[in-house]
């Protein structure tokens, strides 16, 4: 049940962040909150359920950003989810910095996933130059984000874990 | 037997599963189709309430936080007036916000009678693009689950030409802006007896659109910045004599038979709160006798150049 949870986080923060940021004027400063999320869960849990949390954050994107056709953003979350699972062993996620690095070079990855499959599936898309543009400061802000959503996300777990132990019902199962 | 199968090959079965689903997807809706399929209707129905009370809270807070800033101010400025200050101030701006929108719904009311030629149903929008790479940016409007607001109707404002609805599910409708790399718009600059067709970019913030036109009636005449660009109703879903913009400058990015100018839209989309959905057009759509909205140096519309008239 803690992966409904960080969904549900991931959405909120999906949702907050493009109107938050839109009236910041930095639209083009926003985290990739999904990728984070896949990233966090593929390090977390068992790879069955990461794989699904990871669809189900990017599905939830592909709601969100329905200007790439549908399933582009679920199959970047589900490759990032396992990615992280290959990962997982072999890097110290819980450590800032190590996260913080795997998160750029994630990002960057996911880049060019994202131009590869636009490029196979997306006929009209024409903006390569942008997205390539964008990449690095997308990695960058992605990079500083990520410390600060997986302490979200182990909070919301902590806090999660001991309402479920202490036997309060969290969510309406 | 079956079972055990199922259970030995599970995590392959699932992993298969949720890497092929998506690129099904993919596949499916990457092809140009006019009808919203059940998982982007579903996706809408989804996501839409999250972003519209999102919006909602943002913008409340940003209201509470601008109404703070407002009354620290006020108290260091004069402590004994702090209360009346701030009844005044909250009216004030209260006032302000209403004045706004009462303006606003005025020039749509005015756009409405001038163009009593159109049935036109006022939609508010709700949302806007989340994309990362902002590669088209979106409306999300709510339509109240009209019936009479479908796929492909043209949104307009009295500021001139939005887009077109792309998706609906429910309440909620999708538009894709004239900026956007998929629209087309059949239009002439005003005045100078070309037609043409406005293609979107789909770039990031820099909201241009192309001009490209193919026949040119007086060769003497220049096309220059700050030449309104207006529909001509040709594409059957942007009403006649309507602006989509003008002309950002006078050199062309192409020449040749077909010619490209770089365009500025004539909505700021970024300010956009309400809009209409043409939902019909009856009779003769005219051109307007007035100039349409004018930036620096902007020409007048002559009706005697538009595309249909004589060289």
């Amino acid at each position: 049940m803690k992966e409904l949870v960080w969904i549900l986080v991931s959405y909120a923060l999906l949702a907050i962040e493009s109107p938050l940021l839109g009236h910041l004027d930095s639209q083009f400063y926003a985290p990739d909150i999904a990728l984070l999320t896949a990233l966090y869960a593929g390090s977390r849990t068992p790879m069955l359920r990461a794989v699904a949390t990871a669809f189900a954050i990017g599905l939830i994107k592909d709601g969100l950003a329905t200007s790439v056709p549908i399933g582009l953003n679920t199959e970047i979350a589900v490759l990032i989810a396992l990615t992280a699972q290959l990962l997982e062993r072999r890097v110290d996620l819980r450590s800032p910095v190590p996260l913080m690095a795997t998160a750029a070079a994630l990002s960057l990855l996911s880049t060019g996933v994202f131009l590869a499959l636009e490029a196979i599936f997306h006929r009209s898309f024409n903006s390569y130059g942008d997205v390539l543009r964008m990449a690095l400061p997308l990695a960058l802000i992605t990079m500083l984000v990520a410390p600060v959503q997986f302490a979200l996300l182990n909070r919301v777990t902590r806090r999660f874990e001991a309402r479920e132990r202490a036997g309060a019902i969290f969510l309406r199962r | 037997m079956f079972r055990e199968l199922l259970l030995r090959y599970r995590q392959t079965l699932v992993l298969t599963l949720v890497l092929a689903l998506p690129v099904g997807s993919m596949y499916w809706h990457g092809k140009e189709r006019k009808d919203t399929s059940l998982v982007e209707k579903f996706l809408l129905v989804l996501t839409a309430p999250g972003q519209r009370l999102t919006y909602g809270v943002v913008q409340g807070v940003r209201d509470m936080a601008r109404s703070y800033v407002l009354l620290v101010d006020t108290e260091a400025r004069n402590q004994e007036l702090e209360q009346q200050n701030r009844i005044l101030l909250g009216a004030a701006l209260e006032k302000r916000t209403l004045e706004d929108e009462l303006q606003r719904v005025k020039q749509l009311c005015e756009f409405k009678s001038q163009r009593d030629d159109l049935q036109t149903v006022p939609a508010r929008v709700v949302g806007r693009d989340v994309s990362q790479f902002f590669q088209v940016m979106r409306l999300q409007l709510d339509v109240q689950g009209n019936s009479a607001v479908h796929e492909g109707q043209a949104v307009i404002t009295h500021d001139g030409v939005v887009g077109r609805i792309d998706k609906i599910a429910g309440s909620y409708a999708d538009v894709m802006l004239v900026t956007d790399a998929r629209s087309q718009v059949h239009a002439t600059i005003a005045g100078k007896g070309v037609i043409g067709s406005v293609q979107g970019h789909g770039k990031k913030n820099e909201f241009t659109v192309q001009f490209v036109y193919l026949d040119r009636a007086d060769h003497t005449v220049a096309v220059q910045a700050a030449d309104a660009v207006l529909t001509t109703g040709h594409d059957h879903v942007f009403p006649a004599g309507l602006e989509v913009g003008h002309v950002a400058e006078g050199k062309a990015l192409q020449t040749g038979p077909y010619q490209e100018f770089q365009m500025v839209p004539a909505v700021t989309f970024a300010t956009l709160e309400e809009v209409l959905i043409v939902t019909g057009q009856g009779g003769s759509a005219p051109l307007p006798a007035e100039p349409p909205p004018t930036t620096k140096g902007k020409k007048a519309v002559d009706p005697a150049n538009t595309p249909d008239s004589p060289p």
